[in-house]
């Protein structure tokens, strides 16, 4: 029931250019479809496709920033950088 | 059955696109060579390498129709158009601020190389900056709420990490946790804004919130205030009566428009906050001292300057107010 709903307003969305998305869903009559996994799907990968993206580009960021501030380099041979003891600049 | 996934009336979203490539191109690369003597040549350039790709991008919003056809030419009339199922908006606030933005982060990015070149900092820095930037332009661009606190999240956590990230210093560290607490206040303030903002409207899109202030259209050029004929107020909304049936027979809850008041005002003191605007302002001084100098030189102008062209384009499309 809540998949006919989505599908319905998709369809006259992209099909009616006047058709503007200002109405309310009353949800608690749709409560029985609520755990239908297809309609999210349809809804997160078509509508809120942008959204989703920078969902996965905030989640890279906390990935760089964790392994940057967990990152412990525990030296145990001496060693040398040659490039930086023979160039002029660094 | 078939459905059109992207509705795209124009791809305006050509930066950030561009942006997003470089960033994990740059990421990936550097990745690869980091622990090799490529990868000391390689950090000497990066800081110049992501200004030219900032420079770049700032020819790609000039390139765009809508913006040479319109501020070019001198031609004040403010077309309007979205694109991305109306989640990215496109209006001349929109493309000044982006090339604003991006032409400052070019010379930003211009100013910090020498640090680069000293190795003080990493390259995780810098690319936390331009993930930082590509946040910015999302603000300046997007024409639904969601996409706004997701972009306004993605420059606060860039933020987190940069005021913390000189990792032995527990002065930088304090600065961190000091501001992720005031971020995460404000955060949580702005989404309860758009909760109230939906519980009225049952929309996300800023496209949809101009008929409910249709009655004060007004004209700067000819100071005429435009009275639609018919007074359109919550009554006249198409769902209204799904609306009372919801909350039961009680109407007194709509009788007055103040939960969508409610909800401008906690959006208000979110972005007050995250601009140290009195009386707001106290937290800026402990985290403005103890952080790195390129997090403070970054994030005092860039974040005010983005989150005050956000206000401006909200309320001139809240209002509907039309420059002719």
């Amino acid at each position: 029931m809540l998949l006919d709903h989505i599908v319905i307003n998709l369809k006259t969305y992209y099909d009616n250019e006047y058709y503007t998305s200002n109405f309310y869903i009353n949800w608690v009559n749709l409560q029985n479809s609520i755990y239908e996994v297809e309609s999210y799907s349809l809804i997160l990968y078509s509508f809120f496709v942008l959204q989703f993206l920078l969902v996965g580009l905030i989640l890279l960021v906390v990935l760089i920033g964790a392994v940057y501030f967990i990152n412990f380099h525990v030296k145990t041979n001496k060693s040398q950088i040659t490039v930086k003891q023979v160039a002029c600049n660094f | 059955m078939i459905i059109n996934i992207l509705s795209l009336n124009s791809f305006s979203v050509y930066a950030e696109y561009f942006i997003v490539v470089s960033i994990i191109y740059v990421l990936i690369l550097f990745i690869l060579v980091v622990n090799n003597i490529q990868g000391l040549f390689f950090q000497n350039v990066i800081s110049e390498a992501f200004a030219i790709i900032l420079l770049s991008s700032c020819l790609l919003i000039l390139n765009e129709n809508q913006f040479f056809f319109n501020v070019l030419n001198q031609q004040l009339k403010n077309k309007l158009f979205y694109s991305l199922n109306t989640h990215s908006l496109y209006d001349n606030v929109s493309a000044i601020s982006k090339f604003i933005l991006c032409f400052c982060s070019f010379i930003f990015f211009i100013i910090i190389s020498e640090f680069f070149k000293k190795s003080l900092l990493t390259f995780e820095f810098i690319i936390l900056l331009f993930f930082a930037v590509l946040g910015l332009i999302f603000i300046c661009s997007s024409g639904d709420f969601i996409l706004i606190f997701l972009s306004i999240e993605l420059v606060s956590l860039v933020s987190y990490l940069i005021t913390g990230f000189r990792k032995k210093s527990i002065r930088s560290i304090e600065s961190s946790i000091k501001y992720l607490v005031i971020g995460a206040i404000s955060s949580s303030l702005f989404v309860l804004g758009i909760s109230f903002i939906y519980l009225f409207t049952g929309s996300f899109l800023i496209s949809d919130y101009t008929i409910l202030f249709l009655d004060l259209t007004y004209s700067f050029f000819t100071k005429k205030l435009l009275v639609a004929d018919i007074l359109i107020n919550y009554k006249f909304l198409p769902a209204f009566e799904n609306i009372v049936n919801a909350f039961g027979s009680n109407k007194n809850i709509f009788s007055n428009s103040f939960l969508i008041e409610i909800g401008l005002f906690l959006i208000l003191i979110s972005v007050f906050l995250k601009l140290s605007l009195a009386p707001f302002h106290l937290w800026s001084l402990d985290i403005y001292e103890n952080a790195p100098i390129i997090a403070t030189f970054f994030l005092v102008p860039l974040l005010s300057l983005v989150l005050l062209f956000f206000y401006l384009e909200f309320l001139f499309h809240l209002y509907n107010i039309i420059i002719i």
